[in-house]
């Protein structure tokens, strides 16, 4: 009986969440609708959705604005590249300096007050020093992003090597393994659901800091795409802009999400 | 008790060694960013000059002249510059905070309420999670201006979404067995929100408390990034336009320096409440907000 | 006076692959009042949702369930339950813990303390009434668990292998604690358990479930207060040797000719 789980086809998402999506854009709808936000302001979703298909391949409204000929994707790729570089850097840095402080309390003690700092602060405060320190280019939205990756992914990855059941490495040592195959075979592994926790945060987090950089001094990019929108008043291009980002945002984390449970399928799932 | 004295010792002289090493760096970087404008200022600038020249950002009054109207630098304006604007940045941070948690925790419960809304409100509440928030700004000032409204609303937006979705979450994992046990003994639903929901979900709903707290402090310091009047953010993007790098040091230390008192003054709030957890549920991660 | 009866209890749970299961089958059974009945079966056969069902926490997918004639709907504190896992809650002191069914039903504080309190003593926890939870060991927090339903005076205590995860002494601790409770409020117990020793020990009666469904159900008439002697008789013995086959043990059987 038990065993017919995986023949039968599952939804992947609940239908009554779909109506609640459904619900939420037409609330959106309503909200377009209404007078005293007028149709210029919040402009309705079949708007943003021509305006969308209309300028996401190629676009000469937006390269108007010196925002290239690419259209939205091409703003969309500048975006992404910055936020994908970012985060592939903070993850080696974080994991291996997470890792280290795990086991080595000197490291830890020094490095501990710092990343708790950074990871407290309202990292966007240092955008500014990051315009004067390298212009409006691309690498100061990085370096921003990879302050804020950083911090968190090198928390996680401390806390899931120190939460390590020493046990595991115990074992991997009986076996055999050698240094090199404890880190790789039981704390990367190990310690992978808790780092990709983080991974995950700090991409969810990544997308608004990025877009929010490039407002305020960018070659191109989502954000300057509705800096420079917002400024003409075209508050669908601007909601264009801005959705686009936000389906990469969730297709970036279902595709993260699907990872995280592809590769760690060893876990033991909570049966409710 | 005493592993947290050694650790408070050490984050200290970290920070010492970090201040050291700016000093450092701004006598091996003599760089200036605009001419009499040093890129990395020592200390002995940024508590002297740099400080007397926040005296800039004073509007006058209490008998003290703006330098605008031909005033003097002088100490006390610079301290009432400070004073004041502070007091913009945080009447707009904590209109906005208390806004936000009010309408969210509300907003939350209430659709936790039957088992068919929360289902309804979990995928949407998924995908607003992941929501560029910081993008809106712009759409927040075409709507309400660069005003204090706007930019309160912002916050209490940005902070408000992050709330209704952690409740969500925290009433949805709330162990099935206590609130089983509340009802054996005959507790109501009402009874069962008092008792058990609301503080089964504590644990859950601080790291939501400290990441709404940081979303504030991000959110208003973005919304005054864009053309506020007043406040340290916009002392900070003004003098940045001017590369004035020192004062956008010792602002950004101001700012730094009540967010981490609001951090403080939460986790000691907090700690009450708190009082019957085991250890490692009670130090929450306040990672995540940007 | 509490007399509780099934009939033709089934409950039906949809798996999330979408496999459609039988948990309890054409269930009936009376236990009469202030009688002590012992559930036993293998894991997974449905002791706990047939408990679940009696407690009122989920509705019957059909059949009807009574109390003295009455059909119950939903849970009520007249039918007290003890969980398999802890359901102390951890956010309220001992003494609130035990006192929060008191407080569900309007029951004035000073009283309401003073009750907790007496049965705080009678399960030898008067020491941590302003104890959190977390201080306590697991067979204390048992012991507040025990006090809890026997404060809110229950007609029928209904009871989920609420010792399984104890050691050994402190298990047979509890069941004499037990049984000082039930002798002198004499609620009808139904108490699961998959440890025949445990059921011979403490039941007036036991009923065997296989694959949801009551597949055994004796008497069992050793005098009470039962010893390392009692039961060792031959009754008692004999007894035993059934409930091991049902559980399917029978190579620990000698006599392995006997009916079941
Ligand atoms: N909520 C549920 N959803 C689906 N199946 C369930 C649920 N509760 C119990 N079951 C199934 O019903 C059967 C009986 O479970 P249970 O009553 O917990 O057994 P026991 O307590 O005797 O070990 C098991 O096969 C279990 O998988
Ligand atoms: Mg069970």
């Amino acid at each position: 009986m038990a065993r017919t789980s995986l023949s039968v086809a599952r939804l992947p998402v609940d239908p009554l969440g779909i109506i609640g999506l459904l619900a939420l854009v037409a609330l959106w709808w309503g909200l377009s609708q209404f007078h005293f936000l007028s149709r210029l302001a919040l402009p309705p979703p079949a708007g943003v959705a021509a305006a969308i298909t209309q300028n996401f391949f190629s676009s000469s409204y937006l390269a108007n604005y010196h925002l290239g000929y690419g259209g939205l994707a091409g703003n969309l790729a500048y975006t992404i590249s910055n936020v994908v570089v970012a985060l592939a850097v903070s993850c080696v840095v974080g994991v291996a300096l997470g890792f280290a402080s795990a086991r080595v309390e000197l490291f830890r003690a020094f490095a501990d007050p710092i990343m708790l700092t950074a990871g407290t602060i309202p990292i966007l405060v240092t955008a500014p020093f990051f315009l004067i320190w390298f212009g409006t280019s691309r690498s100061a939205q990085i370096a921003l992003l990879i302050l804020f990756d950083v911090t968190i992914v090198y928390l996680f990855a401390q806390r899931a090597a120190a939460n390590l059941d020493p046990t595991y490495v115990a074992a991997g040592r009986t076996l055999g393994a050698g240094p090199m195959r404890i880190v790789s075979d039981v704390y990367l592994k190990g310690a992978l659901p808790e780092v990709f926790g983080g991974i995950r945060i700090a991409l969810a987090g990544a997308w608004g800091l990025e877009a929010f950089s490039e407002l305020l001094g960018a070659p191109k990019g989502v954000g300057r795409v509705i800096q420079a929108m917002a400024a003409e008043m075209d508050s669908q291009m601007v909601f264009a802009a801005i959705m686009t980002l936000a389906a990469v945002a969730v297709a970036f984390d279902v595709a993260i999400g699907g990872a995280f449970d592809f590769i760690t399928r060893w876990r033991r799932r909570a049966r409710l | 008790m005493k592993r947290t004295t050694a650790h408070r010792l050490t984050s200290f002289g970290v920070l010492v060694v970090l201040a050291a090493l700016w000093q450092l760096a701004s006598i091996l970087m003599p760089y200036e960013s605009v001419p009499g404008e040093p890129m990395i200022p020592g200390w002995q600038i940024l508590v002297t000059r740099t400080f007397l020249s926040l005296a800039d950002y004073w509007q006058g009054g209490l008998g003290v002249p703006s330098v605008a109207q031909g005033g003097p630098r002088t100490y006390a304006g610079a301290a009432l510059a400070v004073l004041s604007n502070s007091w913009d940045t945080s009447l707009r941070l904590f209109t906005g905070l208390t806004l936000g948690v009010a309408v969210g925790l509300v907003a939350g419960l209430a659709v936790s309420w039957s088992k068919w809304s929360r289902r309804i409100v979990a995928l949407p509440a998924q995908i607003i999670r992941t929501f560029p928030m910081l993008a809106l700004i712009p759409m927040f000032q075409l709507w309400f201006g660069a005003t204090f409204l706007g930019m309160a609303l912002f916050v209490a937006f940005a902070v408000g979404v992050i709330f209704f979705t952690g409740t969500v979450n925290a009433v949805g994992n709330v162990s099935d067995i206590h609130v089983d046990y509340a009802r054996t003994q005959g507790a109501s639903r009402i009874q069962i929100y008092r008792s058990v929901i609301l503080p089964a979900m504590f644990p859950e709903l601080r790291s939501s408390i400290l990441l709404s707290l940081g979303t504030a402090w991000t959110a208003v310091i973005a919304a005054e990034f864009l053309g506020a009047q007043t406040g340290l953010g916009q002392i900070i993007v003004f003098a940045q336009y001017f590369g004035y790098v020192g004062r956008m040091f010792l602002v950004a230390l101001f700012l730094l320096f009540y967010a981490a008192i609001t951090y403080a003054l939460f986790e000691r709030a907090s700690r009450r409440l708190t009082e019957w957890m085991p250890r490692e549920l009670a130090t929450p991660d306040r990672y995540g907000a940007p | 006076m509490a007399e509780v009866e099934l009939r033709n209890v089934g409950q039906f749970f949809r798996r999330s692959g979408g496999a459609l299961v039988e948990a309890v089958a054409d269930v009936s059974l009376v236990i009469r009042s202030h009688e002590f009945v012992c559930l036993i079966g293998p894991s997974g056969c449905g002791k706990t949702t047939l408990l679940q069902l009696v407690a009122g926490l989920t509705p019957a997918s059909q059949g009807q369930i009574s109390v003295d004639g009455a059909a119950i709907a939903g849970p009520s504190p007249e039918r007290g339950l003890v969980f398999q896992r802890d359901s102390v809650f951890p956010w309220m002191r001992t003494i609130d813990n035990v006192s929060y069914g008191l407080k569900c039903r309007g029951v004035e504080k000073t009283k309401r303390i003073e009750i907790a309190r007496q049965y705080l003593r009678q399960v030898g926890l008067g020491d941590v009434e302003r104890s959190w939870p977390r201080e306590l060991s697991g067979g204390m927090l048992k012991r507040v668990a025990v006090a809890t339903v026997f404060a809110n005076s229950p007609r029928v205590l209904l009871m989920d292998e609420p010792f399984a995860a104890l050691d050994y002494v402190t298990k047979l601790q509890l069941h004499q604690l037990l049984l000082t409770l039930w002798e002198q409020h004499r609620p009808t117990v139904l108490f699961v358990t998959h440890d025949v020793d445990e059921a011979m020990l403490l039941a007036d009666r036991i009923v065997v479930m296989k694959e949801g469904r009551v597949v055994d159900d004796r008497k069992i008439t050793l005098a009470r207060r039962r010893t390392v002697e009692s039961l060792a008789l031959p009754e008692a013995v004999a007894h035993k040797e059934v409930l091991l086959r049902h559980l399917g043990l029978g190579e620990l059987v000698q006599d392995r000719t006997a009916p079941l």
